[in-house]
Formats: structure tokens, C-alpha cells, sequence
């Protein structure tokens, strides 16, 4: 599998100037970086456009934006299901009714929400499943960032996986979450100013939208018509499988709950600004498809255009490597100069992405399990030298990993089966500790830890053959990937069930103590004193508004 | 954004080259540097065109992708170059 793209001196310009900026601006910010709040939490000082776009980009991986144009090429339209509902409901929830009790309550983590809610065994258990599951992915996604960049570039595995590590090392540690959100917010422009321009080449080149949906099969064509059955659609996935797995529990439960992109929120200078920090983002997240899956129906109408020598790659075996599919577009389409922008907002996705789960990880270890378990009367300072001290380590953590991946390939495949063992149920948790009183702090740990081990269980027993997938998918022709979509629905529900259950046999809090944390304890505050144009709730209502058009338009 | 009524930015009284730069300073000139780049570039290729073009190359897109580039960064760095925040 070999189609190396080859770099000339403008491409390397490029690419060192984004490298220089990246180390520059980690330099820069560490003269602000002077206690653990500036660190973690980037001083709370955020306008909600800096929170925004930078919760957006935290999520904006290039392993994403590869695997979903390649998913294009092979599912079709169904891929924008992942930008649409199986983001902006959750978005548009975050915002509206659980921001007011994360943000007004003033907790450093998610985790620090669930020691004010329930106790601390509670934070300690999802702090350590979050910070084992961050390090993971980082590790994960680090391999999958040099395979790629010596499969599509013919770099070393090692150097450039080094290269990158100590590069987000750097800068996370000079000053933390401030530089990880400026470097995310660069990587957002350098993606869409890197990447968009390929769809449009693409359009000028083929003629039009139309022209290149001309020759994508009938079946790739839409959103929801053939999600009758699961047999009906490339994906193999049942409407039952997107609505619940994929549209509320895997999705709630990232985008509510996962504390790498729900970090961005916190670092808004006041409620109103967290509030309008997933809004904003929504419209960006709606936007997404013009890029990836434009660009994976470009892919597909070039692959079936005799003539056009466009071809995806092959792995050693024969088989078509799908995530090919965006790469070979900018060697296709771009000129040198703009092929070093291309492979610079891949990097930059790649990177923005590391420095993304090492602050979250640093955080949830400093304040949720070294100052909640180890050093309880740590001093502002000493957790400002405990954060960065954990940004080295999760960093060279992270490479270990990396080289376990190395060593195990398959371990790609369980990247999504990893969200839904810790997000999945930890959803249920939020929700009813947010708006349910007597749920109690046992109900929330028993719930939570049956909840992620029914998640695994389920996992392990499809992967080693006790458990059919038919019966958690409830379909004979199943997809793995709608496997992960039920197994998800399952563990949120079992854990859900389980914190009820335990919760009405077990002891209460005093409601005084949950003032503020609870809907129903907690005043509400109208916004009537800010113009229309500027209430999260009236953009919130746009949001929906475009996502239902988009829904029905595509349908 | 220049503008000092903007809360989140300058504090009155305050000199200008105390407080962080925003953001949209530091895209601002990422953008215009690396759009020069590619317009130079562009222009490079244009007398020397490239034995291996892109399927596209007709269009030129180095220069006109690279001077929208050049012209959003300028707006950006305008905008926020005399923006500090508290």
C-alpha cells in the first residue's frame, strides 16, 4: 500500500510555519499561566466564540475527519447521521439544561460534579475510568497518526510519533488548557481553510452537486429512507439502532458527560458565554458533512469515472483502504503549497486532538484523584507543578501506548467500544443526578459500576461468541457498528434501571445540601434582561431549526 | 473587535501592551503568512509549472485560495491588533 505523497519546499514551509506558531504560541501564554485555575482552566476567561470553537475542534480529529470521508465512500449519506442527530440534540441539551448546574456550581471536572452530588467514591470511580480511557485514546490515537503519516508521507513510525508527542508536551505543559484551546482554534481554521478547498476543486472540476450525486448509488442517496430495517442500508443499522444508540445514549453521553469536550465550557468567562459554547459549536458540527462527506461523494464519483486515474489505496491484502479516500483527494487536487497546507491540518487535527485528552487527563488527575485521594491540602502552586508533571507523564504514557497498539493492530476496533463502556452509562448518572432528587450517592456508584460492567460484559461476550449479536441488536444482519449503537442503549439503561432500583433502598442526601446541583433545588434564572439575539435558548431553537430542515431536506 | 467598548478586551486606563492577545490575533497571522506562502508559490508555478500538476492546476488554485487566506488573516490581525485581554 504504497502511494507516497512527496513534499517540496513549500509544503515543508508550511508545515514548519504551523510547527513554530503551535511552540510560540505555548511560550507566549506561559507568562498567564501563573496558578492551577490558569492552567486547567484557562482562568475562565473565554469569550463564548473561544469556547466554542475550540469545543468543537476538541472533538474535530483527523482520525475522525479521515474515517467518516471513508466511511462515505462506503455507507453513503448515512455517515452525516454522526454530525446531525448524533451530535447537536446532545449539544443543544448540554447547553439548555445541564450547563446551568455544571458552570453555576463551579466544579473544576466533571468528576467534580459527582463528589458534589453524590460522594467520592463516586468521582473516584469515573475519574480513574476517564483517566485510563483518555490515556488509551491518546495512545490510540497517536499510532493511528503515524501509521498514517507513513503510510500517505513515507515518514518514520517512531520520529514522527515523537516528533508530535514531545511537540503537544511542550506546549500543554508551558500552559495547559490555554494553549491546548488556542492550538485547537488554529487547528479549526487550518482544517477548514486545508481541507474545504478540496470539495470545492472537486465541484469546479466534476461540474457540479449535482453532476457527482448523478452517480452515487440510489442507496447512499439518503438519511432515513432506507432505515427501515437494517438490511435496507449500506451501514446495517435500523433507524431503532440511530435514534437510541447513536442519537441519544452514545451521544448524550459523549457530548454531556465527556470531560475533554465539556472542559472548553468551563474556560467561558461567565454562564451565559457556557451556555452559548455548545451552541455555537453546533452550527460548525451541522456544517462538518460539506467536508467530509461532499468529499467522500467526490471521492466516489472519481473512483467510478473511467479515465480519471483517481484510485483509494489497498492494503497489503486487496482490501480498499477507505481512509485513503481524503489524502488521495489532496494529492489529486492540490498543487505543492497547498498540499503542505492539507497535510498540516491533518497534523494539526492530529495534534490539537493529544493536547486535547492530555488536559483533560492532567485535570481529572490533579484535582479528582491526587488532590481527592494522595495531597487533599495541596496548595495552588504545588497543583500548578502536579499538572504539569502529569502532562509529561500521561504524554510518554501515551507513547507507551502507542507502542502497545503497534504491537496489537485490533486495538483500533475497540476505539468506540471504549466510549461506551465509560460514557454510555455515566449518562444515566448525570441525568438523574441532575434532575431527579432522591436518586442517592449508593444508587449512583452501584448504578454506574453495574453500568460499565454491563457494557463490557455485553462487549466481551459478542467478541468471544457467548453472547449473540442478534440478540443486543435484535436483528439478524447487524453491523458491528450497530452492535456498538445497542450496546450502548443497553448499558444506559441497565445502569439507569439499576440507580432507581438501588436508590429507593438506600440513604438520601438532605435537599439542602443539593441547592444548585439539582433542578428543582436550584432557582431558575430568566434571561430577560439580555436581548433576544444574545439568549442561548433563542440560538438553541435556530440550531434545531436548521438540523430538522437539514433532516427532512436529505431525508 | 478592535473596538475598546468590547468588555471581554481592553480595560480602560489600562496600557495596551499589558493583558494576552486574543486568539484571533495569533489566526490572523498564521493565515496571512501561510497564505503568502502559497500565493508565492503560486506565482512560482505559474513560470515554472510542475512536471507532476494536479488535475486542476489550470485554475491556479495556490493563488487565489492563498490570497483569500492572505485578506481573512489581514481582517483578523486588524481587528484584533490592538485588543488585549484581562
Amino acid at each position: 500500500m504504497t502511494s507516497e505523497i512527496a513534499l517540496t519546499f513549500a509544503d515543508w514551509l508550511v508545515i514548519a510555519i504551523y510547527f513554530v506558531f503551535i511552540l510560540g504560541i505555548g511560550y507566549y501564554l506561559k507568562q498567564f499561566t501563573q496558578s492551577d485555575e490558569d492552567f486547567f482552566l484557562a482562568g475562565r476567561k473565554n469569550s463564548s466564540w473561544v469556547a466554542g470553537l475550540a469545543f468543537l475542534s476538541a472533538n474535530m480529529g483527523a482520525l475522525e475527519l479521515l474515517g467518516m470521508a471513508g466511511n462515505t465512500v462506503k455507507y453513503g449519506m448515512f455517515v452525516s447521521h454522526f454530525y446531525w442527530i448524533g451530535a447537536i440534540p446532545a449539544m443543544l441539551f448540554l447547553a439548555i439544561y445541564m450547563m446551568p448546574f455544571y458552570y453555576s456550581s463551579k466544579i473544576k471536572s466533571v468528576p467534580g460534579y459527582l463528589k458534589l452530588r453524590f460522594d467520592e467514591k463516586t468521582r473516584v470511580l469515573n475519574a480513574i475510568s476517564f483517566a485510563v480511557m483518555t490515556l488509551l485514546v491518546a495512545g490510540i490515537n497517536l499510532y493511528a497518526m503515524a501509521l498514517i503519516l507513513h503510510t500517505f508521507l513515507g515518514w518514520g513510525w517512531a520520529l514522527s510519533m515523537w516528533i508530535s508527542a514531545v511537540t503537544v508536551m511542550v506546549y500543554v505543559t508551558m500552559s495547559g488548557l490555554m494553549s491546548a484551546i488556542f492550538t485547537e482554534i488554529v487547528q479549526f481554521f487550518l482544517i477548514w481553510f486545508g481541507l474545504f478547498l478540496v470539495v470545492v476543486l472537486g465541484i469546479v472540476d466534476i461540474g457540479s452537486i449535482g453532476e457527482i450525486m448523478s452517480r452515487v448509488p440510489e442507496s447512499y442517496e439518503s438519511l432515513w429512507a432506507t432505515a427501515g430495517s437494517a438490511s435496507a442500508n449500506e451501514m446495517m443499522v435500523s433507524w431503532g439502532g440511530i435514534a437510541l444508540g447513536l442519537g441519544f445514549v452514545l451521544s448524550f453521553g459523549y457530548w454531556t458527560t465527556d470531560f475533554l469536550v465539556v472542559q472548553r465550557a468551563f474556560s467561558a468567562s461567565d454562564l451565559r458565554s457556557a451556555r452559548m459554547t455548545p451552541v455555537i459549536a453546533s452550527f460548525f458540527k451541522m456544517a462538518l458533512p460539506f467536508i467530509v462527506v461532499l468529499g467522500g461523494f467526490v471521492a466516489l464519483f472519481l473512483m467510478n469515472e473511467p479515465g480519471s486515474g483517481f484510485e483509494l489505496l489497498r492494503e497489503a491484502d486487496g482490501k480498499i483502504n477507505y481512509d485513503s479516500a481524503l489524502p488521495q483527494l489532496i494529492k489529486y487536487y492540490y498543487p505543492h503549497g497547498l498540499i503542505g497546507l492539507g497535510v498540516t491540518a491533518l497534523l494539526a487535527g492530529f495534534m490539537a486532538g493529544q493536547a486535547g485528552n492530555i488536559s483533560a487527563f492532567n485535570t481529572v488527575w490533579t484535582y479528582d484523584i491526587y488532590q481527592a485521594v494522595i495531597k487533599p491540602d495541596a496548595s495552588s502552586k504545588h497543583l500548578l507543578w502536579m499538572g504539569r508533571v502529569a502532562t509529561v507523564a500521561a504524554i510518554l504514557l501515551s507513547v507507551v501506548t502507542a507502542y502497545w497498539a503497534r504491537s496489537m493492530p485490533t486495538i483500533m476496533d475497540y476505539m468506540q467500544a471504549i466510549f461506551s463502556w465509560v460514557n454510555a452509562p455515566l449518562f444515566a448518572t448525570m441525568v438523574l443526578g441532575m434532575f431527579v432528587t432522591w436518586i442517592t450517592p449508593n444508587g449512583a456508584f452501584w448504578g454506574l459500576l453495574l453500568g460499565m460492567g454491563s457494557s463490557l460484559t455485553l462487549w466481551l461476550g459478542v467478541r468471544f461468541d457467548f453472547i449473540a449479536k442478534s440478540f443486543i441488536t435484535m436483528s439478524d444482519s447487524a453491523s458491528s457498528m450497530a452492535a456498538n449503537f445497542w450496546r450502548a442503549w443497553w448499558a444506559w439503561l441497565i445502569c439507569f434501571g439499576l440507580t432507581i432500583i438501588i436508590s429507593l433502598f438506600t440513604k438520601k442526601r438532605d435537599e439542602n445540601e443539593l441547592v444548585g446541583l439539582v433542578k428543582g433545588l436550584t432557582e431558575e434564572k430568566v434571561e430577560e434582561d439580555i436581548p433576544a439575539y444574545k439568549r442561548p435558548g433563542v440560538w438553541a431553537v435556530v440550531s434545531l431549526v436548521v438540523l430538522i430542515i437539514l433532516n427532512i431536506y436529505f431525508w | 473587535m478592535a473596538d475598546n467598548s468590547n468588555q471581554s478586551t481592553v480595560q480602560e486606563g489600562q496600557q495596551e501592551t499589558k493583558g494576552m492577545r486574543p486568539i484571533w490575533y495569533f489566526v490572523g497571522m498564521v493565515l496571512m503568512i501561510i497564505g503568502a506562502v502559497l500565493v508565492v508559490t503560486g506565482i512560482y508555478y505559474v513560470y515554472n509549472p510542475s512536471p507532476q500538476a494536479s488535475a486542476v492546476a489550470y485554475l491556479y488554485p495556490n493563488i487565489w485560495w492563498g490570497g483569500f487566506m492572505l485578506v481573512s488573516g489581514g481582517i483578523f490581525l486588524y481587528t484584533s491588533k490592538d485588543v488585549r485581554i484581562k
